[in-house]
């Protein structure tokens, strides 16, 4: 089994849960160990580089979900063994500092939980009069990432789905190439996330967004889902700082908002 | 651009903003896994030896990891004085961790002394004539690989492996869905190790694509 998914991990195509144990293989099977190193080399031969896109994203994962940074680990320790990662989802104790709100840990055991029942956001695509569907595209905690291709000046209409037993928060943004925003959902700057009732199913929005007055291009559409809500306001100041900081958020695969458990996201293409 | 010289950025660095130590990771952590994979050059009982070349790939991450975790730790953030370079004081960590290491690994030994000629014992990668010969195989397989691939696979290989874009670059540049390219690479990946298994360079691990290791084994 782990044999089959070694490709995946390399790539790195495969959910965290799986790639932490693929991982903790490596560590137990020293064939799958020389069978990951051996492609790891001819992936540094031809690239030059000392990590693989994979790598750094796998160790910046584990890096900002351990519980603390300060927390010593033994280099010896394999990056993150799956019976941490079951303790971490379970036994979770943060003691937050007075000026945050949060901690990384709590936010990894609060995505969990999240993640544990099907809660996301289906996006439609409607032609300009609202009259006939063009496609769908659905993400949430049970698929992190989708396409949908939308021509220009259609609508996009939205529905929430939560299976969960809790209400969830859930807030839509969209970021053009350049990093400009869109918010799509709530619509207005300012505005609080939308509450889904626990139970709730293909509940449609009341409004759409019209994509005639905007700049052309594809757009990545984030659904942000958190257990408590959060507002347009502190998701621009989230992503102004990361701005700031120099991250390209035009070209992630996940936004710089540190207070939402949980991301998905539909690219739309023109 | 470097994190002393970036004073907004080492602010919030200190400050532990989760984006910026992002941004820092990002912008350092190529250069720690150099310095990992480089080793470092300690005398164990008189003798000098390179301490952790061709480690296995889990435990240079593991290094690069911990590398990370010791620099973005509350104490270390504050105690960053902003004006030695940041990059040295990565690469001192990551030294140490080495050294660390090969401590546990050369528990015989009754001195082992970390000194700063690096330069002086050679890279074993670079005399080793086997490792050579290997990589020079290693080459003609990817030479080989890649030119047996028909678009767009060749294009996702350069994209990929190549220039290690993300997949949504990736996708940019080829024009093909993330989707497609994520199920492409890792078929290719798939067909690079069976090729390197062809080749020899799996002799011992008994690895084979779509076969489980565990149930062969029970056989």
């Amino acid at each position: 089994m782990w044999s089959r998914l070694l490709p995946r991990y390399v790539a790195g195509t495969l959910p965290p849960f799986l790639a932490r144990r693929v991982q903790a293989a490596i560590d137990r099977d020293l064939d799958l160990a020389a069978a990951y190193d051996s492609l790891r080399r001819a992936e540094r031969r031809a690239s030059g580089r000392s990590l693989s896109t994979a790598q750094k994203d796998r160790i910046e994962a584990a890096l900002f979900a351990s519980p603390s940074p300060a927390a010593a680990r033994s280099p010896m320790l394999r990056l993150l063994p799956a019976f941490a990662a079951v303790a971490a989802a379970v036994c979770f104790v943060v003691v937050r500092a007075p000026e945050e709100k949060y901690g990384v840990g709590d936010l990894a055991s609060r995505g969990v939980k999240i993640s544990s029942a099907p809660v996301g956001v289906k996006v439609t695509c409607l032609d300009a009069k609202g009259a006939q569907v063009l496609g769908s595209a659905t993400a949430g905690a049970r698929r992190a990432m989708d396409v949908l291709t939308c021509p220009q000046s259609s609508l996009l209409a939205f529905s929430t789905t939560n299976l969960g037993k809790e209400t969830r928060h859930v807030f839509v943004v969209g970021v053009a190439a350049d990093g400009s925003r869109r918010w799509y959902a709530p619509f207005s700057p300012g505005a609080a996330s939308v509450a889904v009732a626990p139970g709730v199913v293909d509940d449609v929005l009341s409004s759409v967004a019209d994509t005639s007055g905007m700049v052309a291009g594809p757009v990545s559409l984030y659904v942000l889902v958190s257990d408590q809500p959060f507002s347009a306001d502190d998701v621009e100041h989230a992503l102004a700082r990361g701005q700031k900081s120099g991250v390209p958020l035009g070209h992630l695969d996940r936004l710089p908002v540190d207070f939402v458990p949980l991301q998905a996201r539909i690219d739309v293409r023109p | 651009v470097t994190l002393e010289e970036d004073r907004a950025l080492l602010d919030s660095y200190r400050r532990g903003d989760r984006a910026s130590l992002a941004a820092v990771f990002r912008m350092y952590v190529e250069d720690v896994a150099k310095t990992v994979r480089s080793g470092v050059v300690v005398v164990v009982d008189g003798k000098k030896v390179r301490l952790g070349v061709r480690m296995p790939e889990h435990d240079v991450e593991a290094i690069v990891q911990e590398t990370f975790t010791r620099a973005f730790a509350p104490r270390a953030r504050e105690s960053y004085d902003g004006i030695r370079p940041f990059g040295a004081y990565l690469a001192t960590i990551a030294r140490n961790l080495l050294i660390d290491r090969g401590r546990r690994e050369v528990r015989e030994a009754k001195s082992v002394v970390a000194v700063d000629d690096v330069g002086e014992l050679a890279d074993p990668e670079e005399t080793d004539p086997t490792w050579r010969l290997e990589e020079e195989a290693l080459d003609k397989i990817l030479d080989a690989m890649k030119q047996a691939l028909v678009e767009p696979d060749r294009s996702i290989f350069v994209c990929r492996v190549e220039k290690q874009m993300s997949f949504k670059e990736a996708a940019a540049a080829t024009g093909l869905s993330e989707i497609v390219i994520r199920r492409r690479d890792t078929r290719m990946r798939a067909e690079l190790l069976d090729r390197l298994r062809q080749h020899g360079f799996l002799e011992n691990a008994k690895v084979r694509i779509g076969t489980s290791l565990l149930s062969r084994r029970s056989k």
